[in-house]
């Protein structure tokens, strides 16, 4: 049996990307390897069972580092993000690896699983809810849409949907109102756990996409919704899951006629970041959106989120369920995140510490 | 240099399927193959530049009657229908064909892009204009999306942009009005060099949308061609979707396509006999006539997609010179021509 430490130094959703390619080394290769990773984000990690301690030590281990080189040619071939590292790891391992899951391979202990939400914590009743990231990173705000559009969204389903929204600390997440808050209270294991828990997502082109689909659904429901405010960064083939509503302009606009733009700013920020560099900047700015974000209207949002509810899956939120979330709402008012600003981190503890 | 003869004798969709994997072929091993094809639609493979006639009883050949099992997979798979021939032959053969392009691999002769299209030989100047496909085969009714939606479509945009509609004779093709009518008009060769003529397609997932993508632009009007599919939750899109395609699905949404495309042929049985209509091949949740899934996409959602090219900035609405060019060509048709 071969041993393999996998190095992989790239971000989350990469990583996402790296645990599908692991699961589907071993459902191609049964009992051929042992698989050790040394990456960031160890907690997407936690409770994989393809994962064994292997010691890089040992001479009998192989090292591997892992690369997505499919990642500079995906404007144009018919391949998604999952492929990139299988290919690489199938060519490094000298072995055929065939994709079994559209979706990243993130586990939870049981323990997990039976430990509440976050949200129940804070509603005191298990109710449905959608996590939404309306912000996300200073190094690809080309991504960003609209706050105020955002809150059109929430607004149109007052005391129908409960969201839920998240941010990391440091990044641009500009208050919603009428959401339970959970900016900055997440770490990635807990966002793992609340996603979980939740019925759908709303977000753009970020890590939360891939987590809603790589993270199993609580009530065992095959996948869950998601809608994705994608504009034209990105190619759709390599960014779409395919029970997601994917919200793009790729072949719209002249920028992204063929395929993604892949540039990361919106306006330069002067900060002196390779993201500033003047072949990163949006060439096709309305007003403070990209051209392609700002072609995506509230309304288009609100018609992909219904979609899920008009299929019949799903249910808005019953006559006690919206007593909960109205309660709830007024209570992660008091503690928003402009007001931590102000004061000590609040009287939020974790349930665990894995 | 390999000989190899492809055989496979199913629908022009998965004709155009097959040109991509002679493409990817060639590209993946430069030199190293000759191919020919025996196939269903000729057409398609006219001007291909990568088919050489070969003859079966030439010892040095390899027929290879072409299949597509990955179709099987496609549900839970990362795979573009593009992408099926390709594993097959790379299974049958041990090649390792890399795919190259999300799109078929159609050729235009020089002189046939000289030609005016089927439109202009009618409106007498060049106009900008949409092909529609409203209907389908009988084999798979679970496809068709409603002709007064369709119309309502068409509607919307009166004056603005000027649709041809098409369809094969023998398919149910409900006539739309206020459309240049060209069903029946067009053979598979025809129906490329309109599709290259044109600016933009509509279509549920059938032949059209896989030519949408296939066929070149025309030059001046973008390197794509923007293509609304209604594809409802029959089919998972990333097997389906073109990239640059606004492609309205449902999959996810309903407990039919929860997991991906349901894959039924009919949304109702017809009664001829054919499998088609057997129970497991026949639509779990009906409205109205409809398919559930293709019920929930209304015309308002195909009319926004379609707006979005226009707001784009990539393309712009008839000018009122091009609009009264295409009035004499329009007919109202009295009665459906070949009812259901």
């Amino acid at each position: 049996m071969r041993r393999v430490i996998l190095n992989c130094d790239h971000s989350a959703s990469t990583i996402v990307m790296l645990t599908a390619a692991v699961r589907d080394l071993h459902s191609s290769c049964p009992g051929q390897f042992q698989t050790d990773v040394c990456a960031r984000y160890p907690e997407l990690w936690r409770h994989n069972p393809h994962i064994t301690r292997l010691d890089p030590r040992d001479p009998g281990v192989e090292q591997i580092d892992c690369n997505s080189p499919l990642t500079q040619r995906s404007a144009h071939p018919p391949f998604h993000f999952i492929h990139g590292f299988l290919r690489n790891l199938g060519s490094l391992l000298k072995v055929e690896i065939k994709p079994t899951l559209f979706r990243g391979d993130l586990h939870l202990s049981q323990q997990e699983k039976s430990w509440m939400s976050q949200v129940q914590e804070l509603t005191g009743a298990e109710i449905p809810f959608w996590v939404v990231s309306a912000g996300g990173t200073f190094e690809k705000t080309i991504k960003w849409w609209e706050q105020e559009r955002f809150q059109v969204v929430v607004d149109a389903f007052r005391d129908r949907i409960l969201f839920v929204q998240v941010g990391a600390r440091g990044d641009h997440h500009p208050e919603l109102s009428g959401v339970v808050d959970l900016r900055g209270k997440t770490d990635l294991r807990q966002l793992i756990r609340l996603i979980h828990h939740a019925q759908g997502v709303l977000c753009p082109l970020n890590l939360l996409m891939h987590l809603s689909s790589a993270v199993e659904t609580k009530h065992n429901s095959p996948n869950r919704a998601c809608v994705v405010i994608a504009g034209g960064g990105q190619s759709t083939q390599w960014q779409r899951y395919p029970t997601h509503q994917f919200l793009h302009t790729i072949g719209a606009l002249t920028c992204c006629d063929t395929a993604r733009c892949g540039r990361h700013r919106t306006r330069s920020m002067g900060d002196g970041s390779p993201s500033d560099s003047a072949d990163k900047i949006c060439v096709d700015v309305v007003g403070n959106l990209p051209h392609c974000m700002d072609t995506i209207g509230a309304p288009d949002v609100i018609r992909s989120i219904q979609r899920y509810f008009d299929g019949g899956l799903l249910n808005y939120l019953s006559a006690n369920e919206i007593e909960v979330a109205r309660r709830t709402i007024a209570g992660s008012a008091g503690l928003s995140w402009s007001m931590l600003g102000l004061r000590e981190q609040p009287a939020f503890v974790p349930q665990d510490h894995l | 240099m390999r000989k190899l003869i492809l055989k496979n004798h199913q629908s022009p969709g998965d004709i155009l399927m097959l040109t991509a994997t002679v493409r990817d072929l060639h590209a993946s091993y430069p030199g190293e193959f000759l191919t020919d094809v025996r196939t269903s639609v000729d057409q398609l493979w006219q001007h291909n530049p990568l088919i050489t006639p070969l003859r079966e009883d030439d010892p040095e050949v390899t027929a290879v009657r072409c299949n597509y099992p990955l179709i099987h997979r496609s549900n839970e798979s990362p795979y573009h229908f593009v992408q099926s021939f390709t594993e097959y032959l790379n299974d049958k053969l041990s090649l390792q064909i890399t795919p190259q392009k999300c799109a078929g691999d159609v050729y235009l002769h020089q002189q046939e892009k000289r030609w005016i299209s089927q439109v202009q030989e009618r409106t007498r100047k060049e106009i900008p204009f949409w092909v529609i496909a409203a209907g389908g085969k009988y084999d798979f009714t679970a496809k068709w999306w409603a002709s007064d939606r369709y119309q309502q479509v068409v509607d919307h945009f009166y004056g603005k942009i000027q649709f041809v509609q098409v369809g094969e004779l023998h398919h149910y093709h409900p006539p739309l009005r206020g459309v240049i009518d060209l069903r029946g008009l067009t053979d598979v060769r025809q129906l490329v060099r309109l599709v290259y003529h044109s600016r933009g397609v509509v279509c549920g997932v059938t032949f059209l949308m896989h030519l949408a993508a296939a066929v070149e632009t025309k030059a001046g009007t973008g390197q794509t061609r923007p293509c609304i599919v209604i594809a409802g939750g029959r089919e998972p899109p990333q097997w389906e979707a073109y990239p640059h395609h606004q492609f309205l699905h449902t999959v996810g949404a309903l407990s039919c396509c929860e997991t991906g495309g349901c894959w039924k042929a009919r949304t109702l049985p017809l009664g001829d006999g054919s499998e088609k209509d057997l129970p497991r091949n026949l639509c779990l949740n009906v409205v109205q006539g409809m398919p559930r899934c293709m019920h929930m996409i209304s015309a308002e959602e195909v009319i926004r997609s379609i707006q979005m090219y226009f707001e784009g900035g990539r393309l712009a609405y008839l000018t009122r010179e091009e609009f009264c060019a295409a009035q004499p060509t329009i007919r109202q048709p009295i009665a459906q021509s070949f009812a259901m």
